[in-house]
């Protein structure tokens, strides 16, 4: 007997037709020299199996099934229209609902239950902030972080003050910021995540913003529906609607490789494609990175680490000058596998708020 | 694990690769199992070689204890090409990705076995005709030579032998084998012996394609047949008329399967040539088709590049229908193409199976298409033998299986062709006689 998974989800595993299409944008697949164990198809083959009996659940394929880069890349690829990533998401949750949790999740989970975030260890909430800031209600901008941007408060003040440049009337939103669940619901823990949903609900209406700006892309992304959007996609928009404008890049140093978001519609590409002079390069399909690489980056960091390895060679392959990354997430766990140096192989690694605090200045 | 050879064999690999490039895990070995056709073997190892002295030593070691090796690419095959069906070691070519030297003058290139086909596509100039158009581009030259792979575009320039001018093989004794035939085959052209022998005499490491022009001029039509018969009149005035047609491909039952009563059948035909002869040629068909009150529209120019894609438009009916496909290849004598339609629509019926039919009446090449719910074990075993049988009638209507996709699991036997098998038998036994490469497929032992 296998492990008995809601029938529409077996369907949607045995509907894969194999062809490996999902495998094309998978960072770890690429990072791994094309390992086919690494990437989305053999997790939809192999949850198959053990739906059917044919696959033993140990801890090892627990731990397997759940860590990815969870940037959802492979739901684009799909030709017969699986939603790969969400069947993948939809397999944990039902193995997380069976009592089947692996010991990094179960890790994560005490973590969040302890500190209210599933990185709680990590961060501690509003340190760039005074430590007896309160939100003002009915703010014209609510400047919501997301767990990640605690850990990096460079980023979170370069952040701030690149929002400034659009409004003066920028609130953040301190050290009450509910965890937003992002993160959980990609780890299949469908219950936290909705109570977080709750309490994010909960924490907007209390504050009432006329509109919000997540630091955390996969936040923004899970959360359209409240109104809140990424700081790329804001930025983006203040420069159509001239609040901002670009500055040019003086000197040889422009070449740009952008590590975005996975989430996002390439607004940062596009924001950066404004900057005069700027030459921003074309990378591979699998160069993305947010908040979903946490799990990765955590249980198997030597796995995070060939991922980074593989970056750095595409981007001074591309002879890049700068290496910008989007994500706060992103920026805080290449940080810190880099143990803090800024700078590789002659490529100045930078976060994408910081970079831009250059480029563009207030219209006003 | 498997039994003490394998054991033994996987030891001394592992000694020469590395135990990184060595999988012996079971999560790895599960991975390793599957490929597009649904069958499932499990390999006792799958092993990663980074050039051709390391798939020399696989191999070698592998003779020496025989234990049967099965070459892989993407694992796209239809027909359990990479599976290890008799047991064995699963060989990875996918590292093997280089491009080793290219003339972009005259569309030369020379490239290892686990170059994928959208890497190689990208390699020349925009003025020669990709490979495998119709494909999501994901398969790897090794693979698809080694199965002869087929697109709608073999009605012009040839299946993947016919663009192989050059082959390195390593052969079961680890000798590596450099065939090439840059010119007109003054020579007994001995290419065609291994490029479509499906990695049963030896594994492509590299090989050297030659891809044609792109024609000065192109035109596509989309014709709709209200009558699928009405196709292959259209076949009849093409070659009547002496017109020279890169692709010609009909998608039977696609609307309507897809829209529940559509028409019945939708195509694509490409012609190439001279500017005046596409003109002449396209006025004559236009006129054709206007009489027998076909209708059609020209393609718009800007997408003749991207036309072949379509075929990827058949995954739609999955998704639509949220149901596993089933895919078998034939060719048939073109003037039997009608036949075999008829059989695959009787089968469908029968079995209680929607089922989609591509069919490109110059080559006679017949794909049946079969839908089929994954979780009803008995639609799956329904979908099992609707296959078997369309197998059954292709040989008894006197066409080959596997055209385009490789014969694979669906072993050719002494009944479907005596004289073939007598002769690939000796040519097997000459070279691997202990039968260790890819061992079930294409013929029987």
């Amino acid at each position: 007997m296998g492990v008995e998974f809601p029938e529409r989800l077996v369907r949607d595993l045995g509907r894969c037709i194999g062809c490996g299409a999902c495998n094309i944008p998978c960072p770890m697949f690429h990072v791994e020299d094309l390992r086919e164990t690494e990437g989305p198809r053999a997790r939809v083959k192999l949850l198959y199996m053990l739906s059917q009996g044919k696959m033993e659940l140990t801890e090892e394929f627990l731990s397997y099934i759940f860590t990815c880069m969870n940037c959802g890349l492979c739901s684009d690829f799909c030709p017969v229209g699986i939603d790969v990533f969400d069947a993948i998401v939809g397999s944990r949750s039902a193995l997380i609902d069976m009592g089947y949790v692996p010991l990094v999740t179960v890790d994560m989970r005490d973590v969040r239950r302890r500190t209210g975030s599933p990185i709680g260890d990590k961060v501690t909430k509003g340190v760039w902030l005074p430590p007896d800031y309160q939100p003002q209600k009915g703010a014209e901008l609510l400047f919501f972080g997301g767990c990640w941007m605690h850990a990096v408060p460079e980023v979170a003040l370069a952040t701030n003050r690149l929002l400034k440049r659009i409004t003066r009337k920028v609130v953040p939103a301190g050290t009450g910021e509910p965890c937003c669940g992002g993160l959980v619901h990609v780890i299949g823990e469908r219950d936290s995540s909705e109570e977080s949903r709750e309490e994010l609900k909960k924490f907007l209406s209390e504050l009432s913003p006329k509109s919000v700006v997540s630091g955390c892309s996969l936040c923004a992304n899970m959360f359209k529906d409240l109104g809140m959007k990424d700081v790329a996609s804001v930025i983006e928009q203040a420069l159509k609607d001239g609040k901002i404008r670009t500055k040019s890049i003086k000197g040889k140093k422009n070449r740009i490789f952008l590590v975005p978001t996975c989430r996002g519609d390439g607004a940062s590409r596009r924001v950066l494609n404004e900057i005069e002079n700027a030459r921003v390069l074309e990378v591979p399909e699998w160069v993305c990175c947010d908040c979903g690489a946490t799990l990765i980056h955590q249980a198997e960091p030597e796995k995070f680490d060939d991922w980074l390895s593989k970056l750095v060679d595409a981007a001074s392959d591309a002879d890049a000058d700068y290496i910008v990354i989007e994500e706060v997430a992103c920026y805080s766990m290449i940080y810190e596998a880099l143990e803090g140096r800024n700078k590789v192989r002659g490529m100045k690694i930078i976060s994408l708020p910081s970079f831009l605090l250059d480029y563009i200045s207030s219209s006003s | 694990m498997a039994e003490e050879p394998a054991v033994k064999a996987v030891e001394e690999i592992a000694s020469q690769l590395g135990e990184k490039q060595v999988l012996l895990e079971d999560l790895d070995r599960s991975a390793y199992s599957y490929d597009a056709s649904g069958i499932q073997a499990i390999p006792s190892a799958v092993v990663r070689p980074s050039d051709i002295e390391d798939v020399a030593f696989i191999v070698e070691t592998a003779n020496k204890y025989s234990v049967p090796v099965v070459p892989r690419g993407s694992g796209t095959s239809l027909v359990g090409g990479p599976l290890p069906i008799e047991g064995g070691i699963v060989i990875d070519m996918q590292m093997m990705d280089r491009v080793i030297d290219k003339d972009e003058y005259s569309g030369l290139i020379r490239v290892e076995a686990g170059v994928k086909v959208l890497d190689l596509n990208k390699e020349l100039p925009d003025r020669f005709m990709p490979i495998n158009p119709d494909g999501a581009g994901f398969s790897t030259v090794g693979g698809l030579v080694a199965e002869d792979a087929a697109s709608p575009l073999s009605a012009k320039y040839g299946t993947m032998k016919d663009l192989v001018i050059g082959l390195e093989t390593i052969l079961p004794t680890g000798e590596s084998l450099m065939i090439e035939q840059p010119g007109p085959p003054s020579k007994w052209n001995t290419l065609g012996l291994l490029a479509g022998s499906e990695g049963t005499l030896g594994i492509i490491t590299s090989a050297y394609l030659r891809l044609p022009m792109k024609p000065e001029g192109r035109r596509a039509l989309r014709i709709e047949f209200a009558d699928v018969s009405d196709s292959i009149t259209v076949q009849t005035i093409v070659e009547r008329e002496r017109m020279d047609i890169v692709g010609f491909e009909v998608y039977h039952n696609y609307k309507e399967v897809l829209e529940e009563g559509g028409t019945e059948a939708i195509s694509y035909l490409e012609m190439a040539g001279r500017e005046e002869c596409v003109d002449l040629w396209s006025a004559r068909l236009g006129g054709a088709l206007d009489s027998m009150d076909i209708p059609y529209e020209e393609v718009d120019a800007s997408k003749t590049d991207d036309l072949w894609i379509e075929r990827r438009n058949l995954y739609e009916v999955a998704k639509k229908r949220e149901s596993a496909i089933k895919v078998v290849s034939m060719r048939v004598h073109p003037h039997l193409v009608r036949d075999a339609i008829q059989e695959i629509d009787r089968t469908g019926s029968r079995m209680k199976l929607p089922v989609v039919t591509v069919f490109d009446p110059p080559l006679g090449w017949v794909m049946a298409v079969f839908l089929y719910d994954p979780t009803s074990e008995k639609e799956v075993e329904r979908t099992e033998k609707a296959a078997q049988n369309i197998i059954g009638r292709t040989i008894s209507l006197g066409g080959s299986v596997g055209f385009g996709t490789g014969v694979g699991i669906n072993r050719i036997t002494r009944d479907m062709d005596e004289g073939f098998v007598s002769v690939l038998s000796r040519v097997k036994e000459a070279l691997d006689p202990n039968w260790i490469m890819n061992p079930g497929k294409l013929i029987e032992r």
